[in-house]
């Protein structure tokens, strides 16, 4: 059954891939892809010093639950489990991770790909970068648009 | 009625505030609380004109703008979001 949440802390990875593919190895399971993102260092030859993050809170969290769900109701794919972190966040430190076991490694590749693009999209998750030359909203696919005021 | 509404991301920056209880008539529309907040905030349009549009989730939802508003409900502003 997927796993959707939003996170203040890291993962022990380890044990969510050692606990997956002893589950999904029986349903005939035989790849799993892991993707994660972290904080980016530099952006646009700038330093940048944290981003922080901000879930619209308990919808987000249905959003995951609502991708990873769906995601599983591909019959080759047989556990997804998505965590996004929120809080303030220093370079290299993980952001998200999408983990996604299926029948075959194609399939796998391709569902985590999906997963992440619509977490991007859809979950009312929003960030603001800090950074050298000021501060920063990201606003969609990477558009930054400087601060104006504390709020 | 009332009606919470809660701004994310740089709309903070134009709203100066993180949420606020908005009255209305009964039998309110979406479109009239959107009305009500532009005229509020007209520095909100610039935004828009910017091409980042602020969009609306009611208790979590998208919905459209002739929906009819209930004395509260959450109505949330936002930019595209931004995750991953």
């Amino acid at each position: 059954m997927a796993k959707a949440k939003i996170i203040e802390n890291t993962i022990d990875l380890n044990k969510e891939l050692a606990e997956i593919a002893s589950k999904t190895t029986h349903m005939g399971g035989g790849a799993i892809v892991l993707f994660m993102g972290y904080v980016k260092g530099r952006v646009n030859g700038n330093k940048v010093y944290e981003l922080d993050y901000e879930a619209y809170e308990p919808y987000a969290t249905k959003t995951l639950e609502e991708i990873a769900r769906k995601a599983e109701e591909d019959k080759e794919v047989l556990e997804v489990r998505v965590y996004h972190r929120i809080g303030n966040l220093k370079p290299g430190e993980p952001t998200i991770y999408i983990i996604v076991s299926a029948k075959t490694r194609k399939k796998a590749f391709k569902v985590a790909e999906e997963v992440l693009e619509q977490v991007k999209h859809k979950t009312p998750i929003f960030k603001l970068e800090k950074r050298s030359n000021g501060e920063y909203w990201v606003i969609g696919d990477g558009r930054r648009i400087p601060r104006k005021t504390q709020a | 009625m009332k009606v919470k509404v809660k701004y994310f991301s740089l709309l903070r920056d134009y709203t100066r505030r993180i949420e606020e209880e908005v009255e209305l008539p009964d039998n309110a529309r979406l479109e009239d609380l959107l009305d009500k907040i532009a005229e509020k905030y007209p520095e909100l349009k610039t935004l828009s004109d910017d091409g980042v549009p602020a969009i609306p989730l009611v208790n979590g939802k998208y919905v459209d703008p002739k929906y009819k508003l209930k004395n509260g409900d959450e109505v949330a502003l936002m930019p595209p979001a931004s995750g991953g």
